[in-house]
C-alpha cells in the first residue's frame, strides 16, 4: 500500500472513530440499539457543509453535534415518554431526519465545498504542512477522548453507565432512568454527526444519500477494536474504538486494494460484523463437539 | 414516621381476573419501628411495599412519610428517601461496573451534582469501613466487577448500597430468599446490625417465621389485602409456630 494510501486511511479512521464514540454510547454503555445514527450523520455533514459555504467552518462543527444531538433526543423522547420500541424509535427518525436533512441543505441532494474554508484548509494554513490533515485528526481525537473520558466519570457519567446496566438499580438510586436515556442517546447523535460534520469537510461534500450504513461501520469499528483490546475497562474500550475505526478503514482499503468494488463495501461491512459476532459463538459450539468426540 | 390511609389497589378491574390486592389498609409505623410482614402468597404484601416504593400507584388512598404526602411522587423521587432490596440478588448493582463505582453512585443519592467526578478520593476510606462491616473481604476487591461476586455478596452490597446515605426508610421484600442458608443468616445480621446502629424503618416482607420472630419489634399478618393480626414485641415472644400460621387464614 502507498504511503498517501495510508495516510488517507489514517485520517478517515480518526474521523471514524468520532462516529464510533457515538455508536459505543448508545450501543454498549446504554444497551440501546440505536438506528437513528444514519439519519443522524447525514444531519451532520449537512450542518456541518451548510455553514462551511457559508463561511463558517468551525461552526459547522458545533452546528452538527447540536443538530445531532437533537435528533438523538427526539428518538429518546419516543423511546421514553411515547413508548415505542428502540429499534422503530430509531427507524422513525431515521426516515423523518431524510427529509429534514434535504431541508436543511437547501433542498438540493448534494453540497460541494471545492474551494470553500474547511477546518483542514484553515489548520493547514496555520501549520504549512503536508501532515496537517492528520495532525488535525489526531488532536481532535485525543481531545474528545479525554472530554469524553472525564465526563463518563463524572456522577451524571456514571448515572448513564449504570443505566444501561441495571435500570431498576439506577431509579432505586434517585436517578430518573428515562431522563438518562434521553440524554445519552442525544449525546451519542450529537458525537455521530459530530463525526459526519469532520468528514464532510474532510472530503469536500455532503450526500443526502450516504447515510446507510453508517451504523454498521460504528458497529464493525468496535467490534474489530474489542477483538484486540476487550473492554474490560473504560480505558480499553475507549482504545478499542479508535484503533478498531481506524483498523477498519485499512482493510477497507486494503480490499478496494484488492479490487474489491467500492459498492460492496456495504456488503463486506455487513459480513465482517456478522462474522465477529458469530465468531465466539461457533467457537464454542465447535470446542463442545471435539470433546463430545474424544 | 410512615402513615399509610385507606390504601386500596385492584388489579384488572371489571375483568375475570380482578384482583383485589390492598383492601382499604390504614396503619402508622413509628419512628425507628421494625416491622416483619408475614402472609400468603397473594396477601398483598408486596403490592404494598410497590404502592410505598412508587412502582405501583394505589386507587385510592394516601402515604404519608413524615407529614409529606408521596402517594403521587415518582418513584426515583422518593427513592431518595427509601432504600429498597428485592428477592433477586443481581437487582440492586450494576454488574458491569465495579464495587467502588457502585458504591459511588449509590453515596450520590439525593445530592447529585452531575458534574463532579463521581467517585471522590476522599470518599474511599469510609467506602473501605463500611465494606469491612460486611465480613466479606470485599474492601480488597474495591476495583472488581460486581458482576463477579456472589449472590450473597451481591446482595450485601446492595444492603450497603440502600442505607450508605441513610434513608428514612427501608424496604425488604424477602431480600433474603434466594441466599443459602448461612449466608441468608449473615446478611440478616448485618441487616438487624445497619437498621439498629442508624434507627432506620424498617418494614420486611419474609416467608421465613423465624426470621419473623427473631427480628423486628413488630410483626404484621397479611391475607386478601389487609392486616389481619398485629403483634407487638412481647406478643411476639410468646407466640408458637402452629398459632401464628392460623393467623395465615384471619379475614
Amino acid at each position: 500500500m502507498a504511503f498517501s494510501t495510508m495516510q488517507g486511511a489514517l485520517e478517515l479512521g480518526l474521523i471514524y472513530a468520532v462516529l464510533a464514540f457515538g455508536v459505543y454510547i448508545s450501543f454498549r454503555i446504554l444497551d440501546i440499539p440505536d438506528l437513528s445514527v444514519d439519519g443522524s450523520f447525514i444531519t451532520g455533514c449537512a450542518a456541518s457543509a451548510i455553514c462551511a459555504v457559508n463561511g463558517h467552518p468551525l461552526f459547522g462543527l458545533v452546528f452538527a453535534f447540536l443538530c445531532g444531538g437533537s435528533a438523538g433526543f427526539m428518538t429518546g423522547l419516543l423511546q421514553t415518554k411515547c413508548r415505542i420500541q428502540p429499534i422503530l424509535s430509531g427507524i422513525l427518525v431515521m426516515t423523518g431526519l431524510y427529509s429534514i436533512n434535504y431541508k436543511l441543505m437547501g433542498n438540493t441532494p448534494n453540497i460541494s465545498l471545492f474551494n470553500q474554508e474547511t477546518v483542514f484548509t484553515k489548520f493547514s494554513a496555520l501549520v504549512g504542512n503536508e501532515l496537517s490533515d492528520l495532525i488535525l485528526c489526531a488532536i481532535f481525537i485525543a481531545v474528545l477522548s479525554v472530554l469524553l473520558y472525564y465526563f463518563l466519570n463524572t456522577q451524571l457519567g456514571m448515572c448513564l453507565r449504570a443505566t444501561g446496566d441495571n435500570e431498576a438499580m439506577v431509579r432505586a438510586s434517585s436517578v430518573n432512568s428515562d431522563m438518562m436515556k434521553i440524554m445519552g442517546l442525544a449525546l451519542a447523535n450529537a458525537l455521530v454527526a459530530l463525526g459526519g460534520g469532520l468528514l464532510a469537510q474532510y472530503q469536500n461534500f455532503a450526500d443526502v444519500n450516504d447515510g446507510i450504513g453508517k451504523l454498521v461501520i460504528g458497529l464493525a469499528s468496535i467490534i474489530v477494536g474489542e477483538a484486540f483490546f476487550g473492554h474490560r475497562t473504560l480505558q480499553r474500550s475507549f482504545l478499542a474504538v479508535i484503533s478498531g475505526a481506524i483498523l477498519y478503514r485499512f482493510l477497507l482499503s486494503a480490499a478496494l486494494h484488492l479490487g474489491v468494488n467500492a459498492t460492496d463495501q456495504r456488503l463486506l461491512s455487513a459480513v465482517l460484523v456478522t462474522a465477529a459476532i458469530s465468531f465466539p459463538v461457533w467457537k464454542n459450539a465447535w470446542q463442545k463437539r471435539r470433546k463430545h468426540l474424544c | 414516621m410512615l402513615k399509610l390511609e385507606n390504601l386500596s389497589l385492584t388489579f384488572h378491574p371489571n375483568t375475570v381476573n380482578e384482583r383485589v390486592a390492598l383492601n382499604d389498609v390504614s396503619y402508622e409505623f413509628a419512628p425507628g419501628d421494625f416491622v416483619t410482614i408475614l402472609g400468603t402468597n397473594g396477601a398483598g404484601k408486596s403490592t404494598l411495599l410497590n404502592c410505598i416504593a412508587g412502582t405501583l400507584e394505589p386507587d385510592r388512598g394516601k402515604i404519608i412519610l413524615d407529614d409529606t404526602d408521596i402517594t403521587w411522587m415518582k418513584e426515583h423521587a422518593r427513592a431518595r428517601q427509601i432504600g429498597r432490596l428485592f428477592q433477586d440478588p443481581l437487582k440492586g448493582t450494576a454488574p458491569n461496573m465495579t464495587i467502588l463505582e457502585n458504591l459511588g453512585l449509590a453515596y450520590s443519592r439525593g445530592k447529585r451534582s452531575s458534574f463532579r467526578r463521581a467517585i471522590q478520593k476522599a470518599d474511599i476510606p469510609f467506602f473501605r469501613e463500611q465494606l469491612a462491616k460486611l465480613n466479606l473481604g470485599l474492601e480488597d476487591r474495591m476495583e472488581t466487577k460486581v458482576g463477579l461476586l456472589s449472590g450473597g455478596q451481591r446482595q450485601a452490597l446492595t444492603l450497603l448500597m440502600a442505607t450508605l446515605v441513610t434513608p428514612k426508610l427501608l424496604l425488604l421484600d424477602e431480600h433474603t430468599a434466594a441466599l443459602d442458608p448461612k449466608t441468608a443468616q449473615n446478611i440478616m445480621e448485618v441487616t438487624d446490625a445497619i437498621v439498629k446502629e442508624h434507627r432506620i424503618l424498617t418494614i420486611m416482607i419474609t416467608h421465613n417465621i423465624k426470621q419473623a420472630l427473631t427480628y423486628g419489634n413488630k410483626l404484621l399478618v397479611m391475607n386478601e389485602g389487609k392486616i389481619v393480626k398485629e403483634l407487638n414485641a412481647t406478643e411476639k415472644m410468646q407466640i408458637g409456630v402452629d398459632q401464628l400460621l392460623a393467623m395465615y387464614d384471619l379475614t
